[in-house]
C-alpha cells in the first residue's frame, strides 16, 4: 500500500542544518546518539500534535518547529524546558498554518471538486479510490475493519466491539488503535492514488 | 486521559487553561497518545451517522471542521463507512419519519402532527438562539507590536506606528507583542488594552513563546482611533510590574488615511 507520508521529509539543506545540530548538541551534548534518539521522540510527538490540531502537512509543521526551536538555542534563549518550549512554538505554528491556505490546492478536497462539482459524485469517485485501497489490504484486516463497523448503535456497538477483542486477544484499547491505524492507512493509500490520477 | 475529555478538546469545550493542560499531558507521555485518533475517529463516525446532539453537531461543524486536513478526514471516513457499513435502503421521507417515529417512539399517527409542529418550533427557538451566541473568530488579521520607545505624547508621530485597516478583513486581530527581554521561568503575564479615552480591560494571552506573547482583539471590539497595550508580569506569584514601554497602533479607515495624508501636507 502507497504511503505519501515517507516522501514528506524535506531534507534541511546545508544552510539550515546549523540550528538543528545546535537542538542536537542541547538535547543531550556528551552523547549525539542519544540525542538523535530524544530528537526523534520530540519530532514524533509533535507530528502527533500536529496532525491531531488538522494541519495540512505535519511532518512538515514538526520539523518547521525543531528547526525554530534550534534558532532560538542558537541565539542563546533561555530554555528550561525543551518540551514545553517546542509545545509553545508548535502551538504558534497551528495558528499560523489556519492562516496559511496556499498549500490546500493539493488537497484531496480540491481534487475532488476539480473532477465533479457535485458532492454526490466527489464521495462516489473517492469510495472507489478507498475501495481500492481497502481491497489491497490482506484478508485479515478486511476482516477486521468489516466487523467492528458492522453494529453502529451506542451500547449495542460497545458490547460488539468489547466481543470482538476478546476474541482477538486483545484489550479494547489495542483493538481501537489498531483500527485507526489501518484506517489511517487507508486514507494514506486513497492521498497517494490522487497524486497518479 | 478519557474519551469524553479527548472528544471535549476537539469540539472546544474546554476552556483555555483546560486545552493548555490537555495538550501538556499528550507532551508529557512517553509517546504521543495512540488513543487521541481512534477517539478523534468515532466522533467522525458519530458525525457521519447523525449520533452527536444537536449542540455538538453544531460544535462539531464550528469549531471541529476549521481546517482543509480535517474537511479531508470527514470525507474520508464517510466513503469508508458506505464501504464497510453501508445505510440500510433509503427510505421516501413520510416512510422515514413513519418508521422511525411512531415505531420506535410508539407515537400514534394522529398526534404526529402536532409533534411535528412542536419540533419545528423547539428547532426555530434554538436556532435563534443559535445566532445570538457569540462565536469563536476564525480568520485572524496579523499584526507584530514591538516597543514603542517613545511616552504617549511622541508616539503621535504617525509614521511610527503600525496601522491597520479598519473595518478588519477578519474575524480577529492576532497581536503579537515583542517584549523588550525573556523573563525568568515562572513568569506571568496580562495583557491590558486602553483606547485615547479609556482602559478597555484585559486581553486573553493564547501563546507566549520566548520574547512574544500572543493575544486576540474581536474585530467587533475595534473602532478607529489609536490603542495602546499595556503589558505586566508577575514572577513566580510575586507582585505585578509592568514591562517598561507602549505598545502602540492605529486602526485607520481609508477616510482617515486620506485625512492623515492631507494633514501631512505642508
Amino acid at each position: 500500500m502507497p504511503d505519501d507520508r515517507s516522501n514528506n521529509v524535506e531534507h534541511p539543506t546545508p544552510a539550515l542544518e546549523q540550528p538543528l545540530t545546535r537542538l542536537l548538541e542541547f538535547l543531550f551534548p556528551e552523547d549525539s546518539e542519544e540525542a538523535g534518539r530524544l530528537y526523534l521522540i520530540l519530532h514524533k510527538k509533535l507530528t502527533g500534535f500536529f496532525k491531531f490540531k488538522g494541519t495540512f502537512d505535519p511532518d512538515a509543521d514538526a520539523h518547521e518547529t525543531l528547526e525554530r526551536a534550534g534558532k532560538r538555542i542558537m541565539e542563546g534563549v533561555d530554555i528550561p524546558d525543551i518540551t514545553k518550549y517546542c509545545l509553545g512554538i508548535a502551538r504558534y505554528i497551528a495558528m499560523e498554518d489556519r492562516r496559511n491556505v496556499g498549500r490546500e490546492t493539493k488537497s484531496l478536497l480540491e481534487f475532488a471538486r476539480r473532477q465533479h462539482d457535485n458532492d454526490a459524485d466527489q464521495l462516489e469517485l473517492i469510495t472507489s479510490l478507498m475501495k481500492r485501497c481497502f481491497d489491497e489490504l490482506a484478508e485479515d484486516d478486511r476482516d477486521l475493519l468489516n466487523s467492528y463497523c458492522q453494529v453502529s448503535e451506542g451500547r449495542a456497538r460497545a458490547e460488539h466491539r468489547r466481543q470482538l477483542a476478546e476474541r482477538l486477544q486483545a484489550s479494547l484499547s489495542n483493538l481501537r488503535v489498531r483500527v485507526a491505524r489501518l484506517r489511517q492507512g487507508l486514507d494514506n493509500c486513497v492521498k497517494a492514488l490522487i497524486k497518479n490520477y | 486521559m478519557t474519551d469524553e475529555r479527548i472528544t471535549a478538546y476537539l469540539l472546544h469545550e474546554l476552556t483555555p487553561s483546560e486545552a493548555k493542560e490537555f495538550e501538556e499531558q499528550c507532551f508529557a507521555q512517553e509517546e504521543w497518545p495512540a488513543t487521541l485518533e481512534s477517539v478523534e475517529g468515532d466522533l467522525i463516525d458519530a458525525y457521519i451517522r447523525k449520533e452527536l446532539s444537536l449542540d455538538r453537531q453544531r460544535r462539531f461543524e464550528e469549531n471541529y471542521l476549521d481546517t482543509t486536513a480535517r474537511i479531508e478526514r470527514v470525507l474520508l471516513a464517510r466513503s469508508f463507512l458506505r464501504l464497510v457499513a453501508p445505510e440500510p435502503k433509503e427510505l421516501n421521507p413520510r416512510e422515514r419519519l413513519g418508521a422511525s417515529w411512531t415505531t420506535r417512539l410508539s407515537i400514534p399517527r394522529f398526534a404526529l402532527r402536532p409533534a411535528t409542529i412542536g419540533l419545528v418550533l423547539i428547532a426555530g427557538a434554538l436556532l435563534s438562539l443559535w445566532y445570538f451566541i457569540p462565536r469563536a473568530p476564525q480568520t485572524f488579521a496579523p499584526l507584530f507590536l514591538s516597543i514603542s520607545e517613545s511616552n504617549r505624547e511622541k508616539g503621535k508621530d504617525r509614521g511610527a506606528i503600525p496601522r491597520v485597516e479598519f473595518p478588519i478583513a477578519a474575524d480577529a486581530l492576532l497581536i503579537s507583542v515583542e517584549l523588550p527581554e525573556t523573563s525568568p521561568a515562572g513568569t506571568k503575564y496580562r495583557v491590558q488594552w486602553e483606547d485615547v479615552k479609556n482602559q478597555l480591560g484585559s486581553l486573553e494571552i493564547i501563546n507566549e513563546e520566548g520574547k512574544v506573547v500572543t493575544v486576540v482583539i474581536p474585530a467587533g471590539r475595534l473602532n478607529s482611533g489609536q490603542y495602546n497595550l499595556k503589558v505586566f508580569r508577575s514572577i513566580h506569584g510575586g507582585p505585578e510590574e509592568q514591562v517598561n514601554g507602549d505598545y502602540f497602533f492605529d486602526v485607520e479607515s481609508p477616510s482617515d488615511q486620506d485625512a492623515n495624508k492631507g494633514n501631512q501636507r505642508p
